[in-house]
């Protein structure tokens, strides 16, 4: 059904933009470009900019949007091969061979324990075998090892993925991968090399007012106005921790919650926490209010 | 356009954008997408090519210029020296090439020249006038703290953007390194006695696999920082690095000296670098460690004292190498085994002997340029013929590259 999604729609920057707007996301120009190069270039995207500016939720989206099955891989420091891939089901196995050993000949199971029924796929191998079109985020790729890094490239680049002692595994569908990275480290050049590179800063005023309206489609507009207006003032202020697009989200509900529909000293004072996490921002925000 | 597009993509190379074959071919093979599907040439083209944000102002100068006729291609700052390959030895470099050695292993030679040399041969002068001529300045200690506190910290400010990207890189090198040592102490082979007397309440079925243990890890390491007057110039650079190093290295100690010995492990722990540093200077006021003269003799007898080394034991010394005040060969002047062009053998050499026999590896990372080694009071030579590797670690990409080498 998807695959005849695909093929009948006509895909240009207008319809990627268009319907990535029905799904709850808002693009600039930039996004619609790139997301629109990876569809139409089959080619990986990565994905860096400040914490809670959209990066994950447009992977998100774009699985919406067009109808594909999604996938997920969290990096940590420290995931490994097996967390990503997959890994041989050792009971699984030893079963296997404790029961070719009681069986006669006849009913006798093949020897082999290293087949696919013994390993336990992971997202990625799962996303690969998918029969249906998907998407892959590998959600903060940085803060996994560079081992797990250059191993991702034979997949990146060749879209195969190669298992020890099992084969190697090609696409068996229109995987779209997203990788996101807040630049805690450097990527490989490698990597870089086989992506797209998309870089989403925090949004303009209009493109905010946009995204938020979105997300809470009952709050008054004026509201939403002079919250995303403070926002993007707050975000010039040089604090330890800038606030995200989802704080604003957050400071307009917490608004709504205690009833205020103007940005005053007393509104300010009482919601300010959702937005700042810091004691010594928080008073120089209150300061630049009291001004 | 395919020449066009070959072309951007040598401007690209040339002003400092990696731009490879294969985003060239993506450009190519965009194109058409991008004119049929109504798309940002400007933006495909970026996705493509760009790998780093901070990039981007140099890449829409070169399009504007390429593609739309804005001002003129931003010209290449190319220079000579700068392409000089990192392993090179030194064929034309006039330093004294250690005639105590047979062989010297010369790893970073003529790397980041360019940038650094104007600079510290103006400190190293500084350098000479205060240790040769005697003094150092009349500031109150306090004072001179605070200066060179500020001053230093100010400095890696001006250098943030260069700063981060190679401490990004060695960061990442040692990421990789702990990982796959994390990696190796988790995959541990089958303890098959174990396995089996865990199965015997299966019947003896095999249904249950035992690892054996982890290795104990028995490594430990020694940092020595040169604190003494003509370190001066060099001593933040080396407290961030002993820093950094408290936090990656288990059973780490780290020691400070000038004529004598401190530990300074415990101030280390703290988790603001500016706390740490106050301590540290702390700990420097009360072993009366300001400005004073390097002995190197009597440093390293302090640190043999304290520190109890063994075989696992890597010992790295951050100096310049500069024995000013320690104790030389007498009566030995006239012998050419015991003498360098400029000076006598110093007796630190024999307690540098003795921490290579009682450790594993004995590292000197020496902040100077390789051409003033052996120059004046520098007993490099001598160092490394008592058994120590000596490296040239100026600059963070220097350590990097180190920290692979070794």
């Amino acid at each position: 059904m998807n695959g005849d999604f695909m093929s009948e729609t006509i895909l240009d920057t207008d319809y990627v933009g268009k319907i990535l707007g029905n799904n709850n996301y808002i693009p600039d120009e930039t996004i619609i470009n790139v997301v629109f190069l990876a569809l139409s270039l089959q080619k990986p995207i990565l994905i860096e900019g400040p914490p809670g500016t959209g990066k994950t939720e447009l992977s998100k989206a774009v699985a919406r949007a067009f109808m594909r099955d999604f996938f997920r891989v969290q990096c940590y420091e420290g995931i490994t091969f097996e967390q990503i891939v997959g890994e041989w089901n050792y009971q699984k196995q030893l079963l296997h061979l404790e029961m070719s050993k009681i069986s006669d000949t006849i009913t006798k199971p093949d020897d082999d324990v290293f087949r696919e029924d013994f390993f336990i796929k992971r997202p990625l191998l799962s996303a690969f075998m998918n029969d249906n079109p998907s998407v892959i985020l590998i959600d903060e790729i940085d803060k996994a090892d560079e081992e797990v890094e250059s191993f991702l490239l034979e997949a990146l680049g060749e879209k195969q993925i190669t298992v020890n002692d099992l084969g190697t595994f090609d696409l068996k569908n229109d995987l779209m991968v997203i990788l996101t990275s807040n630049s805690q480290r450097q990527l490989l050049d490698e990597t870089k090399d086989r992506c797209l590179y998309l870089y989403i800063d925090y949004p303009s005023l209009e493109r905010e007012v946009e995204i938020v309206k979105t997300h809470l489609p009952e709050a008054s507009p004026h509201l939403v106005e002079d919250v995303v207006k403070a926002m993007q003032k707050i975000r010039r202020m040089n604090l330890s921790k800038v606030p995200s697009i989802r704080a604003t989200v957050d400071w307009i509900k917490s608004m709504t919650m205690f009833n205020k529909n103007d940005l005053n000293e007393d509104s300010v004072k009482k919601t300010i926490n959702v937005v700042i996490k810091n004691e010594e921002d928080r008073e120089k925000v209150l300061k630049s209010f009291h001004k | 356009m395919k020449d066009d597009l070959i072309r951007f993509s040598r401007t690209l190379r040339e002003n400092g954008i990696p731009a490879s074959l294969r985003c060239t071919q993506n450009a190519y093979e965009a194109l058409p997408l991008i004119e049929k599907g109504g798309g940002n040439l400007k933006e495909a083209l970026a996705a493509i090519y760009l790998k780093d944000q901070r990039k981007r102002k140099k890449f829409n100068e070169i399009y504007g210029s390429f593609f739309e006729g804005k001002g003129e291609i931003p010209q290449v700052h190319s220079d000579p020296k700068n392409k000089t390959l990192k392993h090179r030895h030194n064929v034309t470099s006039t330093h004294d090439q250690s005639f105590h050695s047979k062989t010297k292993y010369i790893p970073f030679a003529e790397t980041m020249e360019h940038i650094k040399n104007s600079l510290v041969d103006e400190v190293k002068l500084d350098y000479i006038e205060n240790t040769l001529g005697g003094s150092s300045n009349g500031d109150s200690e306090d004072n001179v703290d605070f200066k060179s506190v500020k001053s230093d910290l100010a400095d890696l400010n001006s250098l943030q953007p260069e700063l981060i990207d190679l401490c990004q890189k060695l960061g990442k090198k040692i990421a990789t390194k702990r990982a796959r040592r994390l990696k190796e102490s988790k995959k541990q082979k089958p303890d098959i006695r174990r396995t089996i007397r865990k199965n015997m309440k299966h019947g003896g079925t095999l249904l249950e696999m035992v690892r054996s243990k982890p290795p104990v890890k028995k490594h430990n390491h020694c940092f020595l920082n040169d604190v003494s007057v003509s370190c001066d110039w060099i001593s933040l650079w080396f407290f961030c690095m002993v820093y950094a190093a408290q936090h990656s290295f288990s059973n780490l100690r780290t020691f400070e000296f000038d004529n004598k010995t401190a530990e300074i492990s415990s101030a280390l722990q703290e988790d603001e670098v500016i706390d740490a540093f106050l301590k540290v200077l702390e700990i420097r006021k009360q072993n009366q460690m300001i400005h004073g003269k390097s002995n190197m003799f009597t440093a390293f007898e302090g640190f043999l004292n304290q520190a109890s080394l063994n075989n696992k034991s890597y010992v790295m010394i951050l100096s310049d190498c500069r024995d000013w005040a320690g104790p030389k060969y007498k009566n030995q002047s006239m012998k050419t085994e015991f003498l360098t062009k400029y000076g006598r053998k110093p007796l630190s050499a024999d307690l540098i002997k003795e921490m290579s026999r009682n450790s594993k590896k004995v590292l000197i990372l020496n902040p100077e340029p390789r051409s003033k080694w052996n120059v004046a009071d520098s007993c490099v030579s001598y160092y490394e013929d008592a058994g120590a590797e000596c490296f040239e670690v100026r600059d963070l990409e220097q350590l990097a590259d180190l920290i692979s080498e070794i």
